[in-house]
């Protein structure tokens, strides 16, 4: 009949991996739930190598210190051990915790470890704690065990342990000194994903060795760090946020496609200098940078850039012939008054100039004419204008062409 | 007042000569469909096939009916379309995703029923389509969010071969999914 053709079960004879990718969109507990809908589907979450336990997901937000978070961790041992005990490969390992005590720790240190064993490719940490100490890694993990079984040898001697499955490390709020670094480095040759976080414990950071390495992110470092030095040919995205170092030096990232630069007190030589180094420079964010005050930006490929909240930036030159989408929110800067020259400068010489404008003293852009440009969004905050409304918005318009143009409601037309 | 006027193309790339080179796949079903070689290598098995030189006059694919196969064209070509114009995606390792400016257009082009649902799954897999596959298993996912393992199991047809000893004992080992 038909009918029963309709009702066949056709998700449950999806291959396994296939299976557990429609479970990798769904939040831990959801999918969990499936180990319920038949034996197959227990089958299915009992092998699911995606182990991403968030302490978010399990402990309400109003359940006071220990007792939501230790449940949490001890259901989150029961379900890394049965199933680490079907000697499968991990594909991911996050954890998201709270200290609430020390026993915890040991649990955590398990936790690592079995990722290791279990050649867990992504593997992401982030354990808060609940006095100002922060959560140390174990340098156990990298020390390799003797063909014996078991038996641990001396951390610094080893060199035959490498971990080439590992692709992705992020490290949040945990102590983590030099020597685990470059331990990570040594044993972990295949990194392409590297972000450490809010972490402390060392004062120079060089993740050079890493050849692999594409994408890095390095955010609010807690101490004074003294310098950062990232040398991989090979990296592409680069996220630098809220972070006090004294000497970023990434200069040698030819390859970088995507910078971010976000809460930083960088100067406008030194952003001047760099973006001239990275010649496939395609998306560039730079926000609430508060030194910047004249940035030149000149770099061949940019094809985004988004400028905000750089408190004090005055001049902003962009000569970027293939900047083919520009997203510029610096003019959202509330009340404040700023005297602003803005200058885009592209090909051959159409000009369109808006004057006597309070904020914008002079805006002009050069477009060739045969040069398509696609604006995205003005958004215009200035508080008050002595230029004609309707002259100022027909020339935005005109002349950005924006796709979308915000104006504020209470502007005194001055028509 | 917000406005916006016609915007103009993006598109800063040299204009590409009309050298369209054309595959032809056929399906299962015995129908053959003519497309650019470009918007048929979103398929890396395609990609594979033609670099290797192996596609002489029509890539069979056996796996595929006329009727899916016509619609994963229709999805490698939107999106083939979709990258050369848009913007560079910005990826975030936190946020995981990156901006899809095709949102509004996959959403529709999944609103199907079921079967024709787990084709696409079946097909995207086959093809070798990353795109695809996770906008299909991601619409899977989303029919699962939110409901009952008994819910789940009427949704999608799915047998309960628990004896109810058998469910609770499940669902005490993994009791804190469920609370």
């Amino acid at each position: 009949m038909d009918e029963k053709i309709d009702m066949m079960d056709r998700i449950s004879n999806l291959p396994e991996f296939i299976l557990h990718h429609i479970l990798s969109f769904l939040p831990r507990k959801e999918a969990s739930k499936t180990c319920l809908l038949s034996k197959e589907w227990n089958c299915v979450w009992s092998s699911f190598p995606i182990l991403d336990f968030d302490q978010d997901e399990f402990v309400k937000p109003d359940m006071c210190y220990p007792y939501g978070h230790i449940d949490f961790m001890k259901s989150m041992h029961k379900s890394l051990r049965r199933f680490t005990e079907r000697d499968l490969q991990m594909q991911k390992f996050k954890l998201h915790t709270t200290l609430v005590n020390f026993r915890l720790t040991a649990l955590v240190d398990k936790g690592i470890g079995w990722a290791f064993e279990h050649e867990a490719k992504e593997i992401s940490l982030r354990v808060q704690t609940v006095n100002n100490s922060f959560y140390t890694l174990p340098r156990t993990i990298f020390v390799a065990k003797s063909t014996n079984g078991g038996k641990l040898e001396q951390p610094y001697t080893c060199s035959a342990v490498k971990f080439f499955f590992l692709q992705k490390l992020w490290l949040e709020q945990i102590c983590v000194n030099e020597e685990i670094i470059q331990e990570i480095i040594r044993t972990c040759p295949f990194i392409t994903d590297f972000g450490i976080v809010r972490c402390q414990g060392f004062k120079t950071l060089d993740i050079s060795k890493l050849s692999k390495l594409s994408r890095v992110e390095v955010a609010s470092l807690e101490q004074e760090v003294d310098s950062i030095k990232v040398e991989a040919a090979n990296i592409q995205h680069f996220r630098f946020i809220k972070s006090h170092q004294r000497l970023l030096d990434i200069t040698a990232c030819q390859n970088l496609k995507e910078l971010y630069l976000r809460d930083l007190s960088i100067t406008d030589q030194y952003l001047n200098f760099n973006i001239f180094r990275f010649p496939h420079l395609e998306t560039l964010h730079v926000i609430g940078c508060n030194m910047l005050k004249r940035v030149k930006i000149s770099a061949q490929r940019l094809r985004m850039l988004k400028i905000n909240a750089c408190q004090k930036l005055e001049e902003l030159e962009i000569d970027s012939p293939n900047l083919s989408s520009f997203l510029n929110e610096l003019l959202e800067m509330s009340n404040q008054r700023k005297v602003l020259n803005l200058t885009i400068t592209i090909w051959e010489e159409v000009t369109f100039n808006l004057e006597d404008l309070e904020v914008l003293k002079r805006v002009t852009l050069t477009l060739p004419s045969s040069f398509q440009l696609e604006v995205m969004m003005i958004d215009v905050r200035c508080s008050s204008l002595s230029m004609d409304y309707g002259s100022l918005v027909e020339g935005l318009l005109s002349s950005f062409r924006p796709k979308k143009l915000l104006l504020p409601t209470d502007w005194d037309s001055q028509k | 007042m917000a406005s916006s006027s016609t915007s103009v193309v993006v598109s800063n790339k040299e204009k590409e000569n009309k050298n369209t080179k054309k595959v032809t796949l056929k399906s299962s079903d015995g129908e053959s469909f003519e497309v650019d070689e470009s918007v048929a290598m979103e398929s890396q098995t395609i990609k594979h096939i033609i670099e290797d030189g192996c596609a002489n006059n029509e890539i069979p694919l056996p796996n595929v009916t006329s009727g899916i196969l016509s619609r994963v064209i229709e999805y490698c070509k939107k999106h083939k379309e979709a990258a050369g114009e848009s913007e560079p995606s910005v990826t975030s390792y936190t946020s995981n995703s990156t901006t899809n400016p095709l949102t509004e257009w996959d959403t529709e082009f999944v609103k199907v029923d079921q079967n024709t649902l787990f084709d696409l799954i079946l097909a995207a897999n086959y093809l070798d389509i990353k795109g695809l596959l996770d906008l299909t298993c991601k619409t899977v996912a989303d029919m699962m969010k939110g409901k009952t393992p008994q819910e789940i199991r009427e949704t999608f047809h799915i047998k309960n071969d628990y004896t109810p000893e058998e469910e609770a004992e499940v669902r005490k080992e993994n009791q804190w999914a469920f609370e």
